[in-house]
């Protein structure tokens, strides 16, 4: 039987990629496609541009491999709890989470101690970081009837295994922390850093923070204040919060109007920081939906990394109980009667492969703002209310003379370290769509453009720096005009 | 991020338009009737912009609403008939499923706010405490039917009269409009009803004896129920049957929150809920099997589907499924909605007949922000739109009523059956919302349910099931719990209004 289930998945991934038009862009080269005539012609691979980095974007789930398994009926009820599972089985699962491109796990539900000591040997096995959370660890580094001294000695031996361990990332110390919650972590972190000192490594000290929709009063203060009080709080190098855009309604999918706003909020207000965001894999509640292609998953990346976003989490890899008693969770990248690979599996494995060929050119560039264009089929009276929202991140293109397309875009605009004006152009419209975004740019004193067309590059002349080119939603493209 | 997606989820679903013959088609399938557009009134071709003559120099206002089950139409027949009469307007319509979710980003960055807003049931305190709206007293002043008419706040029903006050600032203010007045029950296959020979249950125990019969006559084909336990299962008919057997006034003493008793389980008001979740697992309970697998993983459009599909018979749902579901609806269907069946412990009457209840799922409103641009147009368009005309038109449109005095007799025949059959359920019945402005409500300590917003996948699951309870089990925990915190509650309300 256990030969069969990856054959059925991989038919389904069949009938449900033919549903999608999936990321690969068939009419790249544009060839007078776009609004102006022009000739784009493809060069050869010498005119390719060569960058390079040691940098990678940090992928990881919410909800890694699980320490034990559970397995529920068609209706959610747990009919069977603890099965062990075996080394190679074990091995299995890390191999299928290697696979997807995850550099980090966070660990499955319900996980012990021993769990996390067990897969760190899993993680060694397939490079991948493990990022732990205890409430154990963490009440010790917030405990301050215990002085420091005594605080970090007894993790340290407590905790031993884990320091041990190259693949030990680091701690997960709080989920979506109130506003008033943000000042109590100094304790903690002072401490953690007083580990880092000793353990002569960067550990991290991760904290997820809420989206914009959790500021329904004016009292929580605006999203703005939260992500700002964090970053003078919370003295680490990075922000993250989380947010669920991909939505089913009674006339189909629909992107959620507030994408935009919160990568660009939390951007601008991260004082600089590395951007992680958590994305979503699951469908959950009445709205959220499942992904229904690798599209689903690239337009996520695409959209963060549009906005100098480098790290993606997923919400979730292992699915989590059916009901916690407000909301019902479907099934996530693994399915939990069968504990086996679901489609959204394998959309992650596409989708996230694909967006990580872009790291070499991402982490070469720095991130400057963004210029979004309303498209030409705009359905919405020539306006888009997550761009309006997000206005504060617009800044302007000296280096585009000129732009059209055919969908509302948002163009990230990057800059490298010589002054090379880089643009990762995501036509920002329902990923499963299928939509086509015709695009025409002119770039000043441009002759020819690097293009990485969803992470493979290529290079072709601009004549008169116009370059034109088709897209597909849930498409990313990464731009360098050359002169 | 499972700690937000619990709280974020709720919401009732909506209601939409009624699909008639010689029609024409303005947009997004949905269909009105050509008379009912006043002439020279235009729909634009996506639905979205709606003027009289032409939009040159004349001003906008612009309406969000949450485009779910209520659709599109009922909204473009008002707003034309607005704009005929107010030719100085225009108005643009902007549909959005998941507006009740963000309209807070919207609120509070007050960027390119939209004049009115339509949304789902949800936590409007939280907007008027914030001063994100603007009051609205205007409106429930006005007189749409003219000066021997009524106030808009007349025209409505007393419980909805309370739940359009909202406090701020240590006074009551009137920040929601209500939008519709959704009517609950169990939709039924008439077709397949018809064919088998089944009667409606007028009792729990002969609901039992239905699902145990569909089984039968289908050889186990054919499924009792359906349910959308995605989201939420909509088994409204628990809270019918609460006040079936607690009676309304010792409901509305359980939203008062005035005591823990009021979750004692030996005793009303508590003890009505018990019996409504013990009828409850007499149908989707472990020691039964009345539904369709995998009816826990639908969503409310999947679970839909497979009702329309006649892979199940019933399904708990309200007024607004036929809207919903038209697109999907084969011709042949006949689809009605029946009341909940009685408890055996229903109360009754002094004649011997049932005390008979209607429930809403929850109040879904319309509000203006206190930063709209065209707040004295979208006042204007809300006391329209509670005009007597203006409100058969609705029910026209999205196939409910709205909770105003106003006569549908002129419209009955252009009403679907599945309309009809859903009016004739509020038709002489008690209607009840849940609303209060109890503190320990208000402050979040107390609900519906203690400790869980939806008890209904644990009982589902059964006590078998390490994720499971019984009714009892569940009753008799939220009581120790309310005992257990009750003080500690009190305390911190208290706290925050010093």
């Amino acid at each position: 039987m256990k030969r069969i289930i990856p054959f059925l998945v991989a038919l389904t991934m069949v009938v449900c990629l033919s549903a999608c038009t999936s990321g690969g862009n068939g009419n790249s080269s544009g060839n007078g496609s776009g609004t102006d005539e022009v000739k784009n012609e493809l060069l050869g691979d010498e005119y390719k541009l060569n960058y390079t980095s040691d940098k990678e974007f940090l992928i990881y789930p919410y909800g890694g491999v699980p320490g034990k398994l559970r397995v529920y009926d068609a209706n959610g009820a747990l009919i069977q709890d603890n099965i062990e599972i075996s080394d190679d089985q074990m091995r299995e699962y890390y191999r299928q989470l290697k696979e997807t491109g995850m550099t980090m796990t966070s660990g499955g539900y319900y996980m012990t101690y021993q769990d996390y000591v067990r897969q760190l040997k899993f993680c060694e096995e397939f490079d991948i970081k493990m990022m732990v959370y205890d409430a154990n660890l963490v009440a010790l580094l917030k405990n301050t009837g215990i002085g420091n001294g005594e605080a970090v000695t007894t993790i340290l031996e407590n905790y031993h295994e884990l320091f041990e361990s190259p693949a030990f990332a680091g701690i997960s110390v709080d989920d979506e922390p109130s506003p008033a919650e943000l000042s109590g972590f100094k304790t903690a972190l002072q401490r953690w850093r007083l580990i880092e000192e000793i353990e002569g490594r960067e550990l991290i000290f991760y904290i997820n923070l809420f989206p914009s929709i959790a500021f329904r009063t004016s009292s929580d203060g605006t999203f703005s204040d939260y992500i700002a009080k964090f970053v003078s709080e919370v003295d680490v190098d990075y922000v993250c919060y989380d947010h669920y855009v991909l939505f089913k309604g009674r006339d189909g999918n629909y992107l959620g109007k507030d994408f935009l706003y919160n990568l660009i909020t939390a951007r601008l207000n991260g004082g600089g920081r590395k951007m992680y965001t958590v994305l979503q894999s699951i469908k959950y509640g009445g709205l959220n939906r499942e992904l229904e292609c690798a599209d689903d998953v690239t337009f996520q990346m695409y959209g963060a990394i549009a906005c100098g976003y480098e790290g993606f989490g997923w919400f979730c890899f292992w699915p989590p109980v059916p009901n916690d008693g407000a909301t019902n969770f479907g099934a996530a990248a693994y399915d939990r009667q069968t504990n086996q690979p679901t489609p959204t599996y394998y959309y992650l494995k596409e989708g996230i492969n694909e967006v990580k060929k872009l790291q070499d050119v991402f982490f070469n560039f720095e991130w400057q703002g963004i210029r979004t264009v309303i498209g030409t089929d705009n359905n919405d009276g020539g306006e888009n209310e997550d761009f309006i929202m997000s206005a504060a991140g617009e800044i302007s293109t000296p280096g585009i003379l000129g732009v059209k397309t055919q969908q509302d875009t948002v163009i990230g605009v990057f800059k490298d370290k010589e002054g090379q004006d880089g643009y990762m152009v995501v036509p920002f419209v329902e990923p499963s769509s299928g939509l086509k975004n015709k695009v025409s740019i002119q770039f000043a004193g441009c002759t020819k453009v690097a293009v990485w067309e969803n992470g493979e590059q290529k290079v072709y002349t601009a004549p008169d720096g116009k370059f034109n080119f088709t897209q597909t939603s849930g498409d990313g493209y990464f731009i360098v005009p050359l002169a | 991020m499972k700690k937000l997606v619990s709280i974020l989820l709720t919401l009732s679903l909506a209601i939409v338009m009624l699909a008639s013959a010689a029609c024409t088609p303005p947009a997004n399938d949905d269909v009105v009737d050509a008379g009912d557009i006043p002439q020279g009134v235009t729909i634009s071709e996506n639905g979205k912009e709606v003027y009289a003559g032409t939009k040159d120099g004349k001003t906008r206002l612009k309406i969000s609403y949450a485009n779910t089950g209520y659709g599109s139409a009922w909204l473009q027949v008002l707003s034309a008939n607005f704009v005929n009469e107010n030719p100085e307007y225009w108005v643009y319509l902007d549909g959005d499923p998941g507006l009740t979710d963000s309209v807070s980003t919207k609120l509070d960055t007050g960027l390119n706010l939209s004049d009115v807003y339509f949304l789902l049931a949800s936590n409007s305190l939280n907007y008027s405490r914030s001063g994100w709206l603007e009051d609205l007293a205007d409106v429930y002043n006005s007189k749409p039917d003219g000066e021997n008419g009524k106030t808009v706040y007349d025209k409505m029903p007393e419980k909805w009269q309370y739940h359009s006050w909202e406090p701020y600032l240590n006074e009551l203010h009137q920040y929601v409009y209500p939008w519709a007045q959704s009517i609950t029950g169990i939709a039924y296959n008439k077709t397949m009803f018809d064919k088998y020979g089944w009667e409606i249950p007028k009792t729990v125990p002969e609901l039992v004896q239905l699902c145990e019969q569909i089984k039968k006559d289908t050889n186990n084909k054919i499924a009792p129920f359906v349910y959308p336990g995605q989201t939420g299962g909509y088994f409204y008919m628990v809270y019918t049957w609460w006040l079936q057997s607690a009676g309304y006034d010792a409901v509305e003493e359980y939203f008062q929150f005035e005591t823990p008793e009021v979750f004692n389980p030996d005793k009303q008001p508590e003890k009505g809920k018990l019996e409504a979740l013990q009828a409850f697992v007499s149908l989707f309970g472990p020691d039964v099997d009345y539904s369709l697998e995998g009816s826990m993983s639908k969503n409310h459009i999947e679970a839909q589907i497979a009702f329309l599909r006649g892979e199940a018979a019933m399904i708990p749902n309200a007024s607004w499924l036929e809207a919903e579901m038209k697109n999907d609806m084969p011709d042949d269907f006949e689809l009605r909605l029946m009341e909940a069946p009685y408890l055996e412990t229903a109360r009754k009457n002094p004649d011997g007949s049932y005390e008979k209840y209607a429930m809403a799922c929850s109040p879904d409103y319309a509000i203006i922000p206190s930063k709209a641009p065209q707040k004295a147009a979208a006042k204007k368009f809300l006391t329209f739109i509670s005009r007597d005309d203006m409100l058969r038109l609705f029910t026209k449109y999205a196939g409910t009523l709205r909770p105003f005095e106003y006569d549908i007799t002129p419209i009955w025949d252009e009403l679907t059956e599945f309309t009809k059959s859903c009016i004739e359920i509020n038709d002489g019945a008690r209607y009840w919302l849940e609303t209060t402005r109890a503190d320990m409500y208000t402050h979040g300590y107390t609900q519906t349910f203690l400790n869980t917003t939806n008890p209904f996948p644990s009982l589902i699951y059964g006590p078998k099931s390490s994720n499971g309870t019984t009714p009892e089990a569940f009753c008799f925990g939220e009581y120790t719990y309310a005992l257990d915190n009750w003080s500690t509650w009190l305390a911190e309300i208290e706290r925050s209004k010093a």
